[in-house]
C-alpha cells in the first residue's frame, strides 16, 4: 500500500511538473494575447529539429546549435504573430484555421526533411541513470526535466510579478484597451510575449527527447497535454495551470499504476470535460495571467 | 497646441462630426458642450485616437497626428478620461496608476520602485492613498472618476481630455471633482478640453466654450457670450435651462 502511494506521489510530481512545463508557454499566450495558439505544437518541433539541423546538417557545435534553434523558434513566433495572428486577431474562425494550418505545414515539412527513419536523436541527457525515490524508480532525466519545469515557472512568475514588462503584460492580459490609453505599445508587448512563451516548449522537448523518442508528430501529443492543463486551469491563468498540471499528473499516476497506462490520457480528458461542465471557466476564474 | 481642421467622422449614414475646425492654445481650459448626439464624445474620441477620422486633420504641438495610434498619442501627452471609467478592473487602484507611469514616455527610464513612488504621489493628490490596495471593481463611481484622473495625470500629459467627469456624481462630489480639475490644471500647467453636461459647474471653470450641434461646430467663444447666442439657446441651452 505504501509502495503504491509512494509511486503515485512521486509520479504525480514528475508528470505534473512535465505537463506544467509543456503548458507554460501556451498559458502565457492564452493569458496575455487571449489567443488559443493552435500552432503552439510547432514550437516543440522547431526547437528539436532546428537543433538537429544546425548540429548535424550545418555542422555546428551542439551548444551553438541549441542556441540557434531558440533564435529560430523566436523568429517563427514573431512571424506567426506578425503574419497570422495580427491580421486575423478580430476574426477568430480564420485565426484558428490559419494557426492549425501553420502547425500542420511545419509538421509536414519536418516529416519530409526528417522522417522517423532518419532517427533524429539529441544527446541532451543530463542524467542517464534511474533514480530511486521512495518505491519509485524514476528516469533521472525526467526528474531533471520536472525540476527545470518548476524553475521555469518560478522565473516566469518573478518576471510577471517583479518586472515592469511583466506588470505591463499582466495589465494587457486583463484589458487591452486600457493599455492603449496609457501609452503601451501593445503590439510590441504581444510580440515579446510570443517570444517569451516560445522558450519553455523548446526547453522541455530538448530535455525529454532522450526519454521520449523524437518523431515529426511528437508536437501533437505534447500540445495535447498543454491544452488539457491550460483549459482546465482557466485558459491563461498561471495559478490555474499549476493546479491543473498536478491534478492531471495525479490522475495519470493513479491510472498508470493502478489501472492501465493506456487509459491515462482518456481518463484525464474525461475528468477535464467533467470539471469544465461544472466550472466552464476552469479552475481559476480570474481573467488575468496571475 | 491643438489644431483640428475640417474633421469629419461618419458612422454609416450618420455624420457624427461634420467638418469641425478649431484651435486650442497651451494652458487653455475649453468646455465642449452640446445636446445628446451632438458629436462631443466622438470629437474627443477622434482627438485621442480612439476613432480615425474620414476627413480632416489633427495637429498636436505642431505635429500631424491624424493617423497616429491611440497609444502613440498617449505617449505624446494626450490623456483622457471616459464617461464610463475605463480602468483595469481586476487590478488595484495603485497598480492602475503604476501601469500609467510605466506606459508613459518616461516609463522606460525609471525603475518599478520609482514608478511605485510616483503612483503613490498621484493617488495622494486625489485623496486615494488609503484606497490604493482596493481592486478597482470595488470602488464607487466618485473614486473611479478620481482614479481615472490620477491615471491620466500619471502620464504627465500636456493635453487632458475629460469626458463627462460629473456623470453619476451628487452635487457635492461634482463640486469636489471640479475643484480638483482646476487645481491640477494650475499645478501641472495643463491644457484641458472638457466635455460636460453639468453646465453650471463648467461655466465656472472654463474660459472658453465650444458648442456642437448635429456634428457641427455651432459657437465658440467666452462662456457668458456663447450661452446667450440665440442659436445656442435654441439648440442646447434652452433644453438645459442654464
Amino acid at each position: 500500500m505504501f509502495d503504491v502511494l509512494s509511486l503515485v506521489l512521486v509520479y504525480t510530481f514528475v508528470f505534473g511538473s512535465l505537463y506544467l512545463g509543456m503548458a507554460l508557454g501556451f498559458t502565457i499566450i492564452s493569458g496575455v494575447l487571449r489567443i488559443f495558439h493552435l500552432a503552439y505544437g510547432a514550437l516543440f518541433l522547431i526547437t528539436a529539429y532546428g537543433t538537429w539541423f544546425f548540429w548535424k546538417d550545418a555542422g555546428m557545435q551542439f551548444e551553438l546549435a541549441i542556441l540557434l534553434a531558440f533564435v529560430l523558434v523566436a523568429i517563427f513566433a514573431i512571424i506567426v504573430y506578425r503574419f497570422v495572428m495580427k491580421p486575423f486577431i478580430e476574426l477568430e474562425d480564420y485565426l484558428l484555421a490559419a494557426l492549425i494550418s501553420v502547425f500542420i505545414i511545419v509538421e509536414e515539412v519536418i516529416n519530409y526533411l526528417y522522417p522517423e527513419v532518419v532517427g533524429v536523436y539529441l544527446p541532451t541527457a543530463i542524467v542517464k541513470e534511474t533514480v530511486k525515490v521512495g518505491a519509485a524508480n524514476v528516469p533521472g532525466q525526467l526528474l531533471i526535466t520536472a525540476f527545470v519545469s518548476i524553475a521555469m515557472v518560478v522565473i516566469y512568475l518573478i518576471f510577471f510579478v517583479k518586472t515592469k514588462q511583466g506588470l505591463i503584460m499582466r495589465a494587457i492580459s486583463q484589458d487591452i484597451f486600457a493599455s492603449k490609453l496609457v501609452g503601451v505599445n501593445f503590439d510590441r508587448m504581444y510580440a515579446t510575449a510570443m517570444i517569451v512563451a516560445s522558450i519553455p516548449p523548446g526547453v522541455i522537448i530538448l530535455l525529454i527527447s532522450p526519454v521520449w523518442a523524437l518523431n515529426p508528430f511528437i508536437g501533437w501529443s505534447l500540445f495535447t497535454y498543454a491544452i488539457l492543463v491550460t483549459v482546465l486551469g482557466g485558459l491563461g491563468n498561471l495559478k490555474g495551470s499549476i493546479m491543473a498540471a498536478y491534478i492531471i499528473g495525479f490522475i495519470h499516476a493513479v491510472v498508470g499504476f493502478a489501472i492501465d497506462p493506456r487509459m491515462m490520457l482518456l481518463t484525464s480528458l474525461v475528468v477535464v470535460i467533467l470539471v469544465l461542465s461544472f466550472r466552464p471557466k476552469g479552475l481559476a476564474r480570474a481573467e488575468t495571467i496571475w | 497646441m491643438l489644431k483640428v481642421s475640417r474633421l469629419t467622422k461618419r458612422f454609416g449614414g450618420i455624420i457624427a462630426v461634420n467638418d469641425v475646425s478649431f484651435e486650442v492654445k497651451k494652458g487653455e481650459i475649453v468646455g465642449l458642450i452640446g445636446p445628446n448626439g451632438a458629436g462631443k464624445s466622438t470629437l474627443i474620441n477622434l482627438i485621442s485616437g480612439f476613432y480615425m477620422p474620414d476627413k480632416g486633420s489633427i495637429e498636436f504641438n505642431g505635429k500631424e497626428i491624424t493617423k497616429s495610434k491611440m497609444y502613440e498619442r498617449a505617449k505624446m501627452g494626450i490623456a483622457r478620461t471616459f464617461q464610463n471609467p475605463r480602468l483595469v478592473s481586476n487590478m488595484t487602484a495603485l497598480m492602475n496608476v503604476i501601469y500609467a507611469v510605466l506606459g508613459s514616455e518616461r516609463g522606460k527610464k525609471i525603475s518599478l520602485v520609482e514608478a511605485y513612488g510616483e503612483a503613490m504621489y498621484y493617488l495622494d493628490l486625489f485623496g486615494l492613498l488609503k484606497k490604493r490596495d482596493i481592486v478597482v471593481s470595488d470602488l464607487p463611481i466618485y473614486e473611479l472618476r478620481l482614479l481615472e484622473l490620477a491615471r491620466a495625470l500619471a502620464l504627465q500629459p500636456k493635453l487632458l481630455l475629460i469626458d463627462e467627469a460629473m456623470a453619476g456624481l451628487n452635487p457635492a462630489e461634482a463640486e469636489s471633482v471640479s475643484r480638483l480639475i482646476n487645481r491640477i490644471r494650475e499645478e501641472f500647467d495643463l491644457t484641458i478640453i472638457w466635455v460636460e453636461h453639468v453646465l453650471k459647474i463648467l461655466m465656472k471653470s472654463v474660459e472658453r466654450i465650444i458648442v456642437m450641434h448635429y456634428g457641427k461646430l455651432l459657437a465658440d467663444g467666452f462662456p457668458e457670450e456663447v450661452v446667450k447666442k440665440p442659436e445656442v439657446v435654441e439648440a442646447y441651452v434652452g433644453e438645459e435651462r442654464v
